[in-house]
């Protein structure tokens, strides 16, 4: 793998916070670079795009932005890699995907194909209301 | 008959002569010209670190070879004017000095041309950069970017930094570095290292 996934060891625990921030960008840079494998092996262009999966890494990544502590810090950087590896090498599979990363605030998927521009409006809206 | 003879032999003498000066001549120019194509194959194969044969040496043989030439042909060329000593030297000069010209004279454009490409970031780049920017920050279409406007000025924190960064990665197909992403705080910036990373990226199929 171009990204080296294979390869990540265990560093020893950061010294200050600044090396624990700089930890958490080369991992978000790694999973951003691994993105289009992630959307190739998982056939995920009919559901969402690379910009899509990249924000949503970044908010789960905005989510622990408050904890201070190098060592949390370093812990949640050894779950998130583990995790990046189960993606990446196909550990997991497409409904864990778009379980976790894809489905948006209101619970269902948006579609982003060409499949449904057949159908009317009718179907299109019934999700949101009967009486549209 | 004899006044005949007299005048036709030197006549026959000077034509035979100027037949084989004719030749001699084509000759010696063929020779130089041959030198030259020489000498400017090998100097091409070494400037561009192609393994030539290494029996031959640039320097001395095709130097040898081309001054004798060069003289000999100039030489030849000015018999009939015979005044030889003078002029062949500055026509042998000249034509070295033609030569050197030329070969400066081929190093220059490049040159030129690429250092006017570094310093210009192209405005459909800057362009380009200010979507991905906007759309990254979700900020309200009105809004001005000039190219010098920077990115926490926008309400940005350090990873929506790093994450316009991605983006413009995977828009260009670029890969940027470590040490160049930290620098990285205005529109500008950006704009001009894509433009420099576009430029050093081998054409990819």
């Amino acid at each position: 793998m171009s990204n080296a996934l294979k390869n990540v060891k265990v560093a020893p625990n950061s010294a200050t916070l600044a090396e624990a921030r700089h930890r958490v960008f080369d991992f978000f840079k790694t999973a951003c670079r691994s993105l289009p494998t992630v959307m190739h092996i998982y056939n995920l262009d009919d559901v969402t795009s690379i910009s899509e999966l990249r924000s949503t890494v970044a908010s789960e990544i905005r989510k622990n932005s408050h904890v201070t502590n190098p060592k949390v810090i370093d812990m949640l950087l050894f779950k998130a890699f583990e995790e990046l590896k189960n993606v990446v090498d196909m550990a997991k599979q497409r409904h864990h995907i778009i379980g976790q990363y894809v489905v948006g605030k209101q619970g269902l998927v948006q579609d982003r194909a060409t499949k449904d521009q057949g159908i009317s409006p009718f179907l299109k809206n019934f999700y949101n209301s009967n009486y549209s | 008959m004899t006044m005949m003879n007299n005048r036709k032999r030197p006549k026959e003498l000077s034509d035979k002569c100027h037949v084989i000066l004719d030749r001699v001549l084509s000759t010696t120019c063929f020779i130089l010209i041959y030198e030259l194509a020489i000498f400017f194959f090998r100097r091409h194969a070494l400037i561009s670190n192609q393994i030539i044969h290494p029996s031959v040496p640039i320097s001395c043989y095709t130097y040898y070879s081309m001054a004798s030439s060069s003289v000999s042909a100039t030489f030849l060329g000015f018999a009939p004017s015979l005044t030889l000593s003078s002029k062949s030297a500055h026509q042998v000069s000249s034509r070295f000095g033609a030569v050197s010209v030329g070969w400066s004279r081929r190093s220059f454009p490049s040159l030129r041309s690429s250092r006017f490409r570094i310093y210009a970031a192209q405005p459909e780049t800057v362009d380009k950069v200010c979507e991905i920017v906007r759309k990254q920050l979700a900020l309200p279409p009105e809004s001005q970017l000039t190219p010098e406007t920077t990115f926490t000025a926008l309400g940005a924190d350090s990873l929506d930094t790093v994450e316009i960064v991605m983006g413009l990665e995977e828009e260009f197909g670029i890969s940027v570095e470590e040490q160049s992403s930290e620098n990285i705080t205005c529109i500008k910036e950006a704009a001009d290292l894509i433009e420099k990373l576009l430029q050093n990226k081998p054409p990819s199929s």
